[in-house]
């Protein structure tokens, strides 16, 4: 009786012993490994940090460069010819000849002011301050202003949805998309008509810009542009996709989804 | 010997159920507690409305111990039902809430089965086990979700961690012998079993511990 007492004394202590120990361990194995897997993912979520900043930082450059690039253009083939001309005119300014001194003053005249409004023009475009000062709506109202302009084109903007306001780095960084696609049909697409399509939904922005040119060969194993890989680059920094639809010899047409506020 | 460890222990679950109790008030209307514990006082009040009635016919009135295991073996279901749905409201996600629902209710209804057809002034190994394995199937779904989410947690201070923890610990401990135990009371000697069913008991001490340190860790999140 004794015997079976001390044995079943020792079953308790032993099992109890046992239990204890396992569930020690077992707790912490739990934890170390679940803080190892939280180290890994504070870890990796620091990297991508600093990764997104250096996008940032090389997407401003570009921003920067690409503005650089735009008024030096500008300059060349736009004011620059004005002025060169303006400059030819009085040269050759013959004042013996009155009136005709007087027309070659007044070509000259209007010539220079003309090259004083595009270079006020293009210091707006170029500028962040109509995007901070009037908005984003505005700024684009602006810039399709500044194409129909030019008589070149035909630049349809619609605005369907309530407008968001989004915060002013935001906006910038869609001007800006918006500027390089716009870019990118006056350059290379040889259209007629541009359509922009904003479409303002509950939590997302989108944007559509398509052309009637000469369209995008989609051939495999072609890289994307610069002009295009520049605007996917900044609708991920916005936290966005982009896609593009392009059929030869009709056009091209880019969607660009934006969402209105950010995650939590 | 055997008597005395037994009830040494059993005291020890019905002081610490009491200790738990009286932590878990401090849960009452405390606006500061992670949503789900809100309302987990209510295992310690039911737990302690059981062990008494328990302890006092252990202890005091050993010819009603039929009705206290009615209560007990009862009980259960409050025991899976509460528990279950703690677990599935801390790791529930959309998309397998169909799973955890269809889980949830069919072992309530196999313990609700078992309770039905069997003696319910006896102990009910099947019943304990069935509730057992379901809530033992519960905490390792919690496991997994837990290092299949982000992992943003400090489990050190995580009330949830250590209230499944502490459920896992005795359910699984649990699970071998209330599976086994109408083939043991007859196979081993009395005393042996008896010793088993005492490590029990143990278990749902550290259970409760468990739940205490979950508690203190809700109401003092800094200092736990």
């Amino acid at each position: 009786m004794r015997n079976s007492s001390t044995e079943s004394l020792v079953i308790f202590i032993v099992i109890c012993t046992l239990l204890i120990v396992l569930l020690i361990s077992f707790v912490t194995f739990i934890v170390y490994r679940y803080q190892q897997k939280q180290n890994a993912y504070f870890k990796n979520l620091e990297e991508l940090k600093i990764v997104h900043a250096n996008e940032m930082l090389q997407s401003q450059l570009e921003i920067q460069e690409q503005t650089f690039e735009n008024i030096s253009r500008e300059i060349h083939d736009n004011i620059g010819q004005k002025l060169t001309l303006a400059k030819l005119h009085l040269n050759t300014l013959n004042i013996s000849d009155k009136s005709k001194a007087a027309i070659q003053l007044n070509d000259s005249v209007s010539i220079i002011s003309e090259a004083i409004n595009d270079l006020s023009d293009i210091s707006r475009s170029m500028s962040s301050e109509i995007i901070l000062n009037n908005g984003f709506i505005k700024g684009l109202e602006f810039e399709v202003s500044q194409l129909n302009k030019s008589c070149l084109y035909q630049v349809n903007l619609v605005v369907t949805g309530d407008p968001v306001f989004l915060n002013s780095q935001k906006e910038l960084v869609l001007f800006r998309i918006i500027q390089e696609a716009l870019n990118n049909i006056v350059k290379h697409a040889a259209a007629q008509v541009i359509q922009v399509h904003l479409h303002y939904d509950k939590s997302l922005l989108t944007l559509q810009i398509g052309d009637d040119g000469k369209g995008i060969a989609n051939e495999q194993g072609n890289k994307p542009s610069t002009g295009i890989a520049n605007m996917n680059r900044r609708a991920s920094m916005l936290d966005g996709s982009f896609a593009m639809e392009s059929v030869l010899g009709k056009g091209t047409t880019i969607i660009i989804k934006i969402p209105l506020y950010e995650k939590q | 010997m055997t008597q005395i460890i037994s009830q040494i222990v059993f005291n020890s679950q019905c002081f610490v159920a009491l200790l738990s109790f009286i932590i878990s008030l401090r849960l009452v209307n405390n606006k500061n507690i992670p949503g789900y514990m809100k309302g987990f006082y209510w295992y310690s009040t039911i737990a302690l409305v059981v062990a008494i009635p328990l302890f006092l016919t252990d202890n005091f009135f050993r010819p009603y111990r039929g009705y206290s295991r009615i209560l007990n073996n009862l009980s259960l279901i409050f025991h899976y039902s509460f528990l279950s749905i703690f677990i599935i409201r801390v790791i529930v996600k959309k998309h397998n809430i169909k799973y955890l629902s269809f889980l949830f209710v069919f072992f309530l209804l196999l313990l609700i089965f078992v309770l039905v057809n069997n003696n319910l002034t006896k102990q009910l190994n099947l019943a304990f086990s069935v509730s057992n394995l379901g809530l033992t199937f519960f905490c390792i779904i919690y496991y997994y979700q837990l290092f299949n989410n982000i992992p943003t947690l400090d489990l050190r201070k995580e009330p949830s961690f250590w209230i499944i923890t502490g459920i896992f610990f005795c359910m699984s401990a649990h699970i071998p012998i209330t599976a086994m135990g109408d083939l043991l009371n007859h196979k081993i000697p009395l005393a042996v079993y008896s010793t088993l069913r005492t490590i029990l008991t143990f278990c749902y001490v550290v259970m409760h511990l468990f739940f205490i340190k979950a508690y203190l860790c809700a109401i003092h999140p800094r200092k736990a």
